[in-house]
C-alpha cells in the first residue's frame, strides 16, 4: 500500500516533522512531498498520483484563517471536494482522498491522521485497475481547458462577484462530469472509429440522450464530425488533428 | 553530477537507519557521482569538507540526507549550485522504528530528494532597489524609539500618528513603575520627563517628518518600494518608501462590558482615568494628591480591582496585558504615600511581576500598608454614601461587603482600532487575539516584506519592551536600507506568454498582487511573489511554471514513490 501525503512548507510540513521529534509512529506507506501551500496542489497532481497505482492521496494545509497565503488551503479544500464529488459517479471510491488541516505545533495530529488514513484505506483495499483507469480519465479532465476554467474561476465567483457558493459549485460538478462523460466518449471513439450514441451509451453506460447532446456540444467545438448515417444510425468520429 | 552526502547524526539516524544500503540505492542511480557517509554533517570540519569535495569533483548539484531542512538548511544551502535535502531523520528514521521499514521508507525519500536535484534549476535571485525611506506608523514610545534610531543614521523617515499628538498612551501616564524615573513628582510636561525631550529631537531632526491626526489610506507596492497614501488635516498626500514599521499599540479595554464592575458609577475609574485625576490635581495646583471624582474629597478608601479584561476574568480577553499588575501596585503604593491615612485593597487572581526588581517590589508594597486581597470582586454597587464592593478573600475563605469610595479598574489592553485594516493594507496576519503575527515565531526566514512590527501592536508589551521592540524594528529595517538592494529567494512564477489566455484566473487567486493581467497577459510583479504556486494549480492553459515546486518535479516525486516497491523489492 501506498499513501501519498502533501505537505505545506509552513504548518503540516513542521507538523510532520514534530512527529519525528516526539518519535511518534505512523504507517511506514506514508511518503511526504513537501510544497509551498496546500494551494499549490493542482487536482491535476492528485490525479497523477492515482493513475500510478498510490492508494491513497491526502493534501494537508494550515488550518482555515493560519494559511500564510492566505486563502490557498481554502482552494486545495474546494478542489479536493470536487474531486470527491466526481470520484463518487466515476467509480474511484471518493475515501481515496481527503484534505486534513496540521498546524506546526501538531505532531500528534499528523500521526493520528495518517494512522486513520491508512486505516480507511486498508478498509477499501488497494486500488483497482477501474480506479486507476477512471483516474486516467480524469487527469486528462483535468488538464484540459474547460475543467480547468470553470474551478479556477471559483474564487471569483464566489468571493468577489458574489455568486451563490452552492449553484456555483453544482456548476462545476455538472461541468466537470461533463468534461469525463467527452473524455470517455472520445476514447471510446478513439479505439472503435465510428459510433453513433447508441453504440456509445451502451459501451460508457449512460443514457443516450445524454451522450447525444454532449457529441452535438463536442461537434460545435470542431473535436468530433458526424460522418453521416450508417446502418440507420447517424455515427461520429474524431475530427483529424485533434 | 550529483554528490549524495549520508549523515548518521551520531546514532540518531544511523542506528535506525541501514545507511550502507541507502548508499546503494543512491550508487544505482547513473547520475549520482559521488557518495559519502558521515556521522556529523554538520561539523565544521564535515562542512569543509563537503565544500572542498564539491569543488574537487566539480559537483554542481548536492543532495544533503539526514535532519530536516527545517534544522539545518542554513548550514548546506551555498555549498553547492543546487542542494536538495532528504529528510531521513524526522520523516523516517525517528517515526518508523522498525529498521527495515525506516531505511526503506528512508531510501524513498532519498530517491525523491535526487530527482529533485536532477530536475532543480538553479534559482536566480531576483534583486530589488530598497528606497532609502522609512515610514512609521504609529507615534508611541515605540514609534517614536524606531524613528529616532533610523533618522540617527541618516534616513528619511516619516512618523505618521492619528492622534493630535506624540506619545501615544505614555503620554498620558503621570509616573511609571517601578522606576519612578519621571514620576512624582515629576510633571508630565516637564523637560526632565523622558518623553518631552525625544518629541522635541524628533521634531527637531531634519530627517524626521512628523505627521500628526494623519492616517494610512492605501498602500501599494512591495519590499523596498512602496507607495502609501495618507489622509492628513492639509488634505491626502502621497509617500514613497522602502521600509515600513508598524507600531500602532493598543487600546485599553472598555470596561463597561463587564457590568458588575459598576463603570457607570463616577467614582469607579479606569487605571488611565487615574492617571488624568493625578494629572488635573496637579495642573490645578493640588499636586500630590488624590481627589475622587464625584465631591473632589480625599478618599478614604481605594480599592483596585486587577485583570479587567484580562486572562479569561469574567469573559474578558484570555492573554495577560503585562503591565497592569505593576501599575496597579505602583498607583497604590503613590496613593498609599500621599495620604497614609487611606487604605488601599488590591483584588487579584495573580500577581504577575516577572521582569527584573518587580517581585521585590511587590514584596514591599505589603509592607508599605497595601492590603492583597486574592479573590474574585463579585459587585460593586452604589451605597448610602459612596460605594459598595462585595469581593471574596480566596486566603480567608470569606465574602465581604464593604462601603469604598473609589474604585479603580485596571484594564487591560486591546489591538488598536483599525489594526485589521492595517494588516490588509500590508498583507500581514493577525493572531486569533487580533494582534500583528510575530514573524518567525516558529521559523527562522528572512522577511521578504521590508514590513516590521513593534510594540503593542504584537501584544501587550510594557514601556521598556515597547521601546526596545523600536530599536529592534529600526535595526531590522536599517538592516535593509543599509543594503540598498534585497535579494529574494526566487521561487517565482513564469508565464509562458505562447500559452496564457489573459483570463486573470491568477490576478483573482493572488492575495498579494504579484500576478494578474494589467494588458493582455498575466505578468509577474517582481518583488511582491512570495511563492506560494497557487497561481500555477490554478492557470488552466498551465501557461504558468514555477522556479521551484514546478509540475515536472512533483510529479517525478510522485513517479518514485509509486514505483518505490519495485526497486527496493
Amino acid at each position: 500500500m501506498k499513501i501519498l501525503v502533501f505537505c505545506c512548507d509552513w504548518c503540516s510540513y513542521p507538523g510532520a516533522d514534530l512527529a519525528g521529534i516526539l518519535r511518534l509512529e505512523y504507517p511506514p506507506e506514508v511518503r511526504i512531498i513537501k510544497v509551498m501551500c496546500s494551494g499549490r496542489v493542482d487536482p491535476m497532481l492528485v490525479l497523477d498520483a492515482l493513475r500510478q497505482g498510490i492508494d491513497g492521496v491526502m493534501v494537508t494545509g494550515c488550518h482555515p484563517g493560519e494559511c500564510h497565503y492566505v486563502h490557498g488551503n481554502m482552494e486545495a479544500e474546494r478542489r479536493i471536494e470536487l474531486l470527491r464529488s466526481i470520484f463518487e459517479r466515476s467509480g474511484i471510491n471518493p475515501r481515496r482522498v481527503r484534505i486534513e488541516w496540521i498546524s506546526a505545533s501538531e505532531g500528534e495530529k499528523f500521526a493520528e491522521v495518517t494512522r486513520a488514513f491508512k486505516q480507511e484505506i486498508d478498509e477499501i483495499g488497494p486500488i483497482n485497475q477501474g480506479e486507476i483507469d477512471a483516474a486516467e480519465i480524469i487527469h486528462d479532465v483535468f488538464s484540459s481547458e474547460r475543467a480547468r476554467l470553470v474551478l479556477g474561476a471559483s474564487r471569483r465567483a464566489i468571493e468577489l462577484e458574489g455568486v451563490d457558493p452552492l449553484w456555483y459549485k453544482g456548476v462545476l460538478e455538472r461541468t466537470v462530469r461533463e468534461e469525463v462523460l467527452r473524455e470517455r466518449i472520445l476514447r471510446e471513439l478513439r479505439k472503435s472509429g465510428a459510433l453513433s450514441a447508441h453504440e456509445l451509451a451502451e459501451r460508457i453506460g449512460e443514457p443516450a440522450k445524454e451522450i447525444f447532446w454532449n457529441l452535438i456540444a463536442m461537434k460545435r467545438r470542431q473535436i468530433i464530425l458526424d460522418i453521416g448515417i450508417v446502418d440507420d444510425s447517424l455515427k461520429f468520429a474524431i475530427q483529424e488533428g485533434v | 553530477m550529483i554528490g549524495v552526502f549520508l549523515c548518521g547524526c551520531d546514532g540518531e539516524v544511523s542506528e535506525r537507519i541501514e545507511l550502507k544500503w541507502l548508499g546503494e540505492v543512491a550508487e544505482r542511480d547513473p547520475d549520482v557521482g559521488y557518495l559519502e557517509t558521515d556521522e556529523h554533517l554538520c561539523s565544521k570540519e564535515a562542512v569543509r569538507k563537503i565544500r572542498s569535495i564539491v569543488e574537487s569533483k566539480n559537483l554542481d548539484r548536492i543532495v544533503i540526507a539526514g535532519c530536516s531542512p527545517r534544522t539545518h538548511e542554513k548550514i548546506f544551502d551555498d555549498l553547492a549550485p543546487i542542494v536538495e535535502f532528504a529528510n531521513i531523520r524526522e520523516q523516517a528514521a525517528w517515526v518508523h522504528p522498525e529498521k527495515e521499514e525506516a531505511t526503506r521508507v528512508a531510501a524513498d525519500i532519498l530517491q525523491s530528494a535526487i530527482v529533485r536535484a536532477k530536475l532543480a534549476a538553479e534559482l536566480e535571485a531576483v534583486r530589488v532597489p530598497i528606497e532609502p525611506s522609512c515610514l512609521v506608523i504609529g507615534g508611541g514610545v515605540s514609534g517614536m524609539q524606531a524613528a529616532s534610531d533610523l533618522s540617527a543614521q541618516g534616513y528619511r523617515v516619516y512618523l505618521v500618528e492619528r492622534d493630535e499628538r506624540l506619545g501615544g498612551r505614555v503620554k498620558r501616564l503621570s509616573m511609571t513603575f517601578p522606576t519612578i524615573s519621571c514620576g512624582f513628582p515629576c510633571r508630565h510636561d516637564c523637560p526632565e520627563c523622558e518623553l518631552t525631550p525625544k518629541e522635541e529631537e524628533l521634531y527637531a531632526s531634519e530627517f524626521v517628518e512628523i505627521l500628526t491626526s494623519t492616517e494610512v489610506m492605501e498602500v501599494e507596492g512591495r519590499i523596498g518600494n512602496y507607495h502609501v497614501t495618507l489622509r492628513t488635516p492639509e488634505g491626502v498626500r502621497e509617500i514613497k518608501v522602502g521600509t515600513v514599521v508598524i507600531a500602532t499599540g493598543t487600546k485599553t479595554y472598555d470596561p463597561s462590558r463587564i457590568p458588575e464592575y459598576g463603570y457607570e458609577f463616577e467614582d469607579v475609574i479606569t487605571s488611565i482615568e487615574l492617571e488624568d485625576l493625578y494629572m488635573k490635581h496637579r495642573f490645578l495646583g493640588g499636586g500630590g494628591e488624590l481627589r475622587r471624582p464625584s465631591d473632589d474629597a480625599i478618599p478614604k478608601r481605594v480599592d483596585f480591582i486587577q485583570c479587567v479584561g484580562s486572562r479569561g476574568e469574567k469573559g474578558g480577553n484570555p492573554y495577560c496585558s503585562i503591565v497592569c499588575c505593576l501599575y496597579g501596585i505602583g498607583h497604590a503604593r503613590a496613593i498609599k504615600e500621599m495620604h497614609p491615612a487611606c487604605e488601599v485593597y488590591l483584588h487579584f487572581t495573580n500577581i504577575q511581576a516577572p521582569y527584573r526588581g518587580f517581585e521585590e517590589y511587590y514584596k514591599e508594597s505589603e509592607s508599605l500598608g497595601v492590603n492583597f486581597v486574592r479573590g474574585e470582586v463579585k459587585l460593586v454597587e452604589k451605597g448610602e454614601e459612596g460605594l459598595v464592593i462585595t469581593y471574596e478573600d480566596v486566603d480567608l475563605q470569606k465574602s465581604f461587603e464593604e462601603a469604598t469610595d473609589l474604585v479603580v479598574l485596571s484594564v487591560g489592553q486591546e489591538p488598536s482600532d483599525g489594526a485589521k485594516e492595517l494588516a490588509e493594507l500590508f498583507y500581514r496576519e493577525l493572531d486569533p487575539d487580533g494582534f500583528f503575527t510575530e514573524v518567525n515565531q516558529k521559523i527562522v526566514r528572512e522577511d521578504a516584506t521590508g514590513v516590521f512590527v513593534a510594540g503593542c501592536a504584537l501584544g501587550p508589551r510594557n514601556i521598556r519592551y515597547a521601546v526596545a521592540d523600536g530599536k529592534i524594528a529600526a535595526e531590522n529595517a536599517l538592516a535593509l536600507l543599509k543594503k540598498g538592494e534585497f535579494e529574494m529567494e526566487g521561487i517565482m512564477p513564469i508565464v509562458d506568454d505562447t500559452k496564457c489566455i489573459g483570463c486573470n484566473i491568477c490576478g483573482n487567486l493572488c492575495y498579494f498582487g504579484a500576478i494578474g493581467v494589467t494588458e493582455e497577459i498575466a505578468e509577474v510583479v517582481e518583488g511582491k511573489c512570495r511563492g506560494c504556486g497557487i497561481c500555477a494549480a490554478a492557470c488552466p492553459e498551465k501557461a504558468i511554471t514555477l522556479t521551484q515546486f514546478d509540475d515536472e518535479e512533483i510529479t517525478a516525486q510522485i513517479e518514485v514513490f509509486a514505483r518505490a516497491g519495485e526497486v527496493s523489492g
